[in-house]
């Protein structure tokens, strides 16, 4: 998707890849292209609005976000019009020859973003996956820089708590065999 | 396994499915691990929870979603063990690769009677809460959950559960030459009475006609009645400290005593009848009470109300509650008079690793069946959870859930607009059509049409017509 603008030439020649990316991290493949599609319509149509230099990927993240959480809405009706067929394939929904633990790790520290707060985990992932500065993630969600380096200093004191606890759970409590004397450990 | 913050932090940047961008032609398949990521935990009207992939144990409490993967994964496995018990007599074909992690499981188990009528005598007696007939199934070196059964704390740990009326209804039990493993459906005297059932399985081995061990098995993070214990025995902690001094805390250790939850507090009858005491005031704390009141909010089109009770930074389905254009989707629904009738309101009810009610962020999860002027006379609903996040009295964090598939009442929304669209043009151009982009602006729905209160309006006015023609 290129056009005339020069100037969104090379925004999509420099950001496309970026956020791509980070639609990946987030969404299946197919609908992480059509996401990052999105975007790009949208800073074509509202280029006036983008801010430039520096601020220019975090806007597109900012807009990236909304893109993937409103995806779901138009899914989920297309879905229905369809027979609700398409939406059964979707790569996240666990497969019982994809339930064994490849990577150990990697899959307890992502179980344990997941359970932090909605803002937590965009604040970590922002941070660890897209590579942000705290400023840029404070553009990119709204906030104070100081809000953000305050929340996501907490955030990684929960990440830390919640792998613990993911941790624990794994090790200790096997599908077909619970631990005793409850589950709180 | 201890790790510091930043060394998990490091350990997530090492996730990252995507480390390169610019190598990105190479890396864009998915990395297995990612599964673990929910991608639409934020999302809004369209929050839904993973499909079933095997037969659904009856009322599986729906998803939260910060639950685990790995919880969803161990879901999977015991709803395949459970399923492939069930059916293992009808089974004539060989077990395909997926379903490997059963294979074992199902394997052990060959037909045989007596140890049936010893399994469901067992739980027929646990039901009863009879410790003594319970325990009279057992060997005298028999086993119950790890532990053995001529252990006091072990006796103690069967006392306390019965004393909590823990109950569970047999579904299909699956017997071989040692082993029994029924399926049941848990329930117990705090949360069963507002709804709240546990999947579980209950695996026996018997030998002899007496109980050589018997273990129970439940998927966890799905917020079972055992993390609803649990959690309860937490928030008597904070708010009943005489209480739990006095029939709770304990120096215990997990290690040595089968009745020791998370090494400081022994499960005994007398903790059980207090709990079963306070359970009313548990059930309807200060955070249920905020939970309620906002989808009372919700009900009455109260948007200042609905959107006063958030704070200042909270989240209203990933963003943030002061959104003026997402104000204008709630307010949009709210003049289509979409309500919801709260079947349940319950705390805190993941898996008890989730922070407990005593940390900063108490949760509260209510399941209700919403519907609204459009759709409820097509007898249209969904059952929705409605999860909240809640400190101090204040909404942190909100977010919906509902099943994959089913046909929203939002749908039916947006076909009406369709409809109006093509019937009256002009209605549409002057009330709904807008240059709008549904990435920036959250009430702009396909990029097509803006949901406003007006637009709901009209959607009421016309709504018999529309449903006259209408066809689902």
């Amino acid at each position: 998707m290129t056009g005339n603008h020069p100037r969104f030439d090379q925004i999509y020649e420099r950001h496309h890849r970026s956020i791509l990316a980070y639609c990946l991290r987030r969404t299946s493949r197919e609908d992480a292209y059509a996401a990052a599609n999105e975007v790009f319509e949208v800073a074509w149509k509202r280029g006036g609005d983008m801010p430039d230099g520096e601020r220019t990927l975090p806007w597109l993240y900012g807009v990236a976000r909304k893109v993937l959480s409103h995806q779901r809405r138009s899914a989920t009706r297309f879905s229905r019009l369809t027979n609700r067929v398409a939406r059964h394939t979707v790569p996240y929904q666990p497969q019982p020859d994809q339930v064994v633990v490849q990577r150990f790790e990697y899959e307890t520290v992502c179980s344990a973003v997941n359970r932090l707060p909605a803002d937590d985990r965009e604040m970590l992932l922002l941070s660890a996956w897209e590579g942000l500065t705290h400023a840029e993630i404070a553009e990119t969600m709204g906030y104070t820089l100081t809000t953000v380096d305050k929340r996501l200093a907490r955030a990684k004191q929960r990440l830390k708590r919640q792998y613990e606890a993911v941790y624990s759970d794994n090790m200790h409590r096997p599908p077909a065999s619970t631990t005793k004397g409850g589950e709180a450990q | 396994m201890s790790r510091s913050a930043e060394q998990v932090y490091a350990l997530l940047v090492d996730a990252n499915p995507i480390p390169d961008v610019d190598a990105m032609p190479e890396t864009l398949q998915q990395t297995p691990h990612l599964r673990v990521l929910d991608p639409r935990r934020d999302d809004m009207q369209t929050q839904t929870k993973p499909l079933q992939l095997e037969p659904t144990p009856p009322r599986t409490p729906r998803r939260r979603a910060w639950i685990p993967a790995v919880a969803a994964a161990v879901v999977v496995i015991v709803a395949i063990g459970i399923a492939a018990l069930a059916f293992r007599g009808q089974e004539t074909e060989p077990a395909t690769p997926t379903e490997a992690p059963t294979t074992t499981l199902v394997e052990r188990i060959e037909p045989t009677a007596t140890g049936e009528d010893v399994a469901r005598q067992a739980i027929a007696d646990w039901n009863a809460a009879d410790v003594d007939a319970f325990l009279s199934h057992f060997a005298t070196d028999g086993q119950f959950r790890e532990g053995a059964v001529a252990n006091g704390d072990v006796q103690d740990t069967v006392a306390f559960y019965m004393a909590l009326q823990q109950q569970s209804t047999i579904g299909d039990c699956s017997t071989g030459d040692t082993t029994v493993a029924c399926t049941t459906v848990t329930t117990d005297g705090v949360t069963g009475p507002v709804g709240l059932e546990t999947p579980m399985l209950w695996s026996f081995e018997i030998d002899e006609g007496t109980i050589a061990s018997l273990d129970w098995s439940w998927a966890s993070g799905e917020g079972s009645i055992f993390d609803g214990a649990v959690n309860m025995a937490n928030w008597i902690d904070a708010n009943h400290p005489e209480i739990w001094s006095a029939s709770f805390a304990a120096d215990c250790s997990m290690a040595e005593q089968h009745n020791c939850f998370a090494n400081k507090w022994l499960g005994t009858p007398a903790a059980a009848t207090e709990m079963l005491a306070l359970a009313p005031e548990y059930l309807n704390q200060p955070s249920v009470q905020s939970a309620r009141q906002f989808i009372d909010d919700w009900n009455a089109g109260n948007a200042d109300g609905l959107f006063g009770s958030f704070g200042e930074t909270a989240q209203f389905s990933g963003l943030p509650a002061s959104d003026p254009y997402l104000r204008a989707d709630v307010e949009f629904f709210m003049a289509i008079e979409n309500v919801a009738a709260i079947e349940r309101c319950v705390p805190d009810l993941g898996s008890s690793l989730v922070p407990p009610l005593v940390a900063e962020h108490q949760s509260v999860t209510c399941t209700a069946v919403t519907t609204d002027a459009l759709s409820g006379p097509l007898g249209i609903s969904v059952e929705m959870d409605w999860i909240f996040r809640v400190n101090d009295g204040v909404i942190t964090d909100f977010q919906w859930e509902f099943d994959e598939g089913a046909l929203h009442p939002q749908d039916v929304a947006a076909d009406m607009v369709d409809w109006i669209e093509i019937t009256y043009p002009d209605v549409f151009e002057a009330t709904f059509a807008a240059e709008c982009s549904s990435a920036t602006e959250w009430n702009c729905w396909f990029d097509r049409w803006a949901a406003t209160p007006q637009g709901g309006a009209e959607l009421l006015r016309l709504a018999d017509e529309f449903r006259a023609q209408a066809d689902y």
